[in-house]
């Protein structure tokens, strides 16, 4: 895991990651403290990228991808940030030493069995509860619950957009390519489970969606991507979030991740965005952890609902009617009330915790910056330090500051060996 | 359990494992099964360390 950090003003951008990186294994998990999550995305412009979450994508490294990626941009430049964060994606998309037909292959089957091994799991644990909660079941309706949760997947697929960069002959040709891999998956993992014809094409439109259209929280093992810097007709910086999840022929499955996507400008005067492990810079900005909070909100909602149901059962109305009307109004009452409550505490943080950050924020040096979001990276990897869980943040913290005139700027940068070893790496570095 | 396939009636998920996903059920036998040798070759006094072992901290 990581904790990554943003923070911007008028003047610059910051980046800070730490350097801790997890392989999970059969036994545990190994954590070293030597990774790199920060790049320059051009040698020539104001340009940085930022990774998180997994460090590869269809198995490669994202530092060999953005590598190169910035040998084929070399000094060419665009008018916009977000132009570098569409052009990086098109070389994605394009660049087949990315993505080999076997990795692809790969990837598909992985994906595809993992999603009809959790539509077999969730009827198998539907079924489950059924039997312990009531009654034996029949095979009838045994089928019908299986029928109900394929049906309910596929109308949750509906829901969603297909990516603006997946051609429309997606998903069909590649779905028609695997054709025989899907009926094998299926088959393999319904065993003698009575699909009917029509489930099964239920399933396979699903698999067709579970790769050009994006579910949050779908994806555990999705990359973060953050692009930041200017482009080159930008004064103000901004930032583009990606979540990228993998590829198959022409089909980029990732999303924008729009709530951490922004650019500075006279409304938006300086901003904070912490990127994976973040329930530190949270209450440092909101004065309050992100689980109590949330805690208290729910409980909010409970405690309003557990008064409404006091109240109902102990007023007398001889009226069926008016009884139901006034719960009903009554209940609306309720809920106004309690959503009221939570925005009054959410409007008293903003004003007392994070506008007053933020104001100051509008104003700092952007040396200063740097040293906020290494502070707030230090105080995420001491606060792992000092519990029982394991250290997923630590290790050095690099940070970066992107401004306008100076370009990228390495503040803190941990490097894997010494510079006086190596001359030629630095003679190099420009040469294309 | 009633015999008619249509209306075969259910009273443990092991039973509709069993009927509709026969490798799964096995795994899970197998799984369990390894389980309680495991057990069984470690005696009690043997579970007991190696549960004390989980909790105490080693270099």
């Amino acid at each position: 895991m990581t904790a990554e950090i943003t923070i911007m003003n008028k003047e610059a951008i910051v980046l800070a990651a730490d350097s801790a990186v997890t392989f999970p294994n059969y036994t545990g998990s190994k954590i070293f403290q030597t990774a790199n999550k920060i790049f320059t995305l051009s040698k020539y412009s104001p340009v940085g990228i930022m990774v998180y979450n997994n460090p590869n994508f269809m198995s490669v490294p994202w530092e060999t991808i953005i590598k190169l990626y910035r040998k084929k941009l070399g000094n060419k430049n665009f008018p916009k940030l977000r132009d570098y964060a569409n052009d990086f994606i098109k070389f994605i998309i394009k660049n087949k030493k990315v993505a080999s037909e076997h990795v692809q292959e790969a990837y598909f089957i992985n994906n595809a069995s993992d999603y009809v091994l959790g539509l077999r799991d969730t009827i198998l644990k539907v079924v489950e509860n059924e039997i312990k909660a009531k009654k034996p079941i029949s095979s009838k309706q045994i089928i019908d619950t299986a029928d109900s949760i394929i049906k309910s997947m596929n109308d949750l697929w509906k829901k969603f957009e297909r990516n603006k960069f997946i051609p429309k002959s997606q998903p069909s040709k590649f779905l028609e390519k695997y054709s025989k891999q899907i009926e094998n998956v299926i088959d393999s993992i319904f065993e003698r489970f009575p699909l009917a014809k029509k489930q099964k094409e239920l399933i396979k439109k699903s698999i067709g969606d579970l790769f050009t259209k994006f579910i949050p929280g779908f994806y555990p093992d999705y990359s973060g991507i953050v692009i930041a810097g200017f482009g080159e007709e930008e004064i103000f910086p901004s930032q583009v979030s990606l979540l990228m999840v993998g590829l198959i022929e022409d089909c980029l499955n990732f999303s924008e991740d729009s709530r951490r996507s922004s650019s500075i400008n006279y409304e938006l005067r300086a901003s904070i965005t912490p990127f994976a492990q973040n329930e530190m810079v949270y209450t440092f900005m909101e004065g309050v952890n992100p689980s109590y909070n949330n805690m208290i909100e729910n409980d909010i909602r409970k405690l309003y609902n557990k008064l409404y149901g006091i109240v109902i059962s102990n007023i007398k109305i001889q009226n069926k009617k008016e009884t139901k009307d006034s719960s009903e109004k009554l209940k609306k009452i309720v809920i106004k009330e309690a959503e009221e409550y939570i925005d009054n505490l959410k409007a008293y943080r903003r004003s007392n915790f994070v506008d007053p950050i933020i104001n100051v924020l509008v104003a700092l040096p952007k040396n200063e910056l740097a040293i906020m979001a290494e502070t707030l990276i230090n105080l995420t990897c001491f606060k792992r330090k000092i519990s029982m869980e394991e250290e997923t943040v630590g290790g050095p913290i690099d940070v970066a500051i992107i401004s306008k005139g100076d370009g990228f700027i390495w503040i803190k940068r941990k490097h894997y060996f010494k510079s006086d070893l190596n001359p030629g790496f630095f003679n190099n570095y420009f040469r294309e | 359990m009633v015999s008619n396939k249509n209306k075969k009636i259910y009273s443990s998920i092991d039973e509709v494992e069993k009927d509709y996903f026969p490798k799964l059920f096995d795994k899970k036998k197998e799984k369990e099964k390894k389980q309680n040798n495991e057990e069984e070759r470690l005696g009690f006094v043997g579970l007991f360390l190696k549960n004390m072992n989980n909790k105490i901290s080693q270099t």
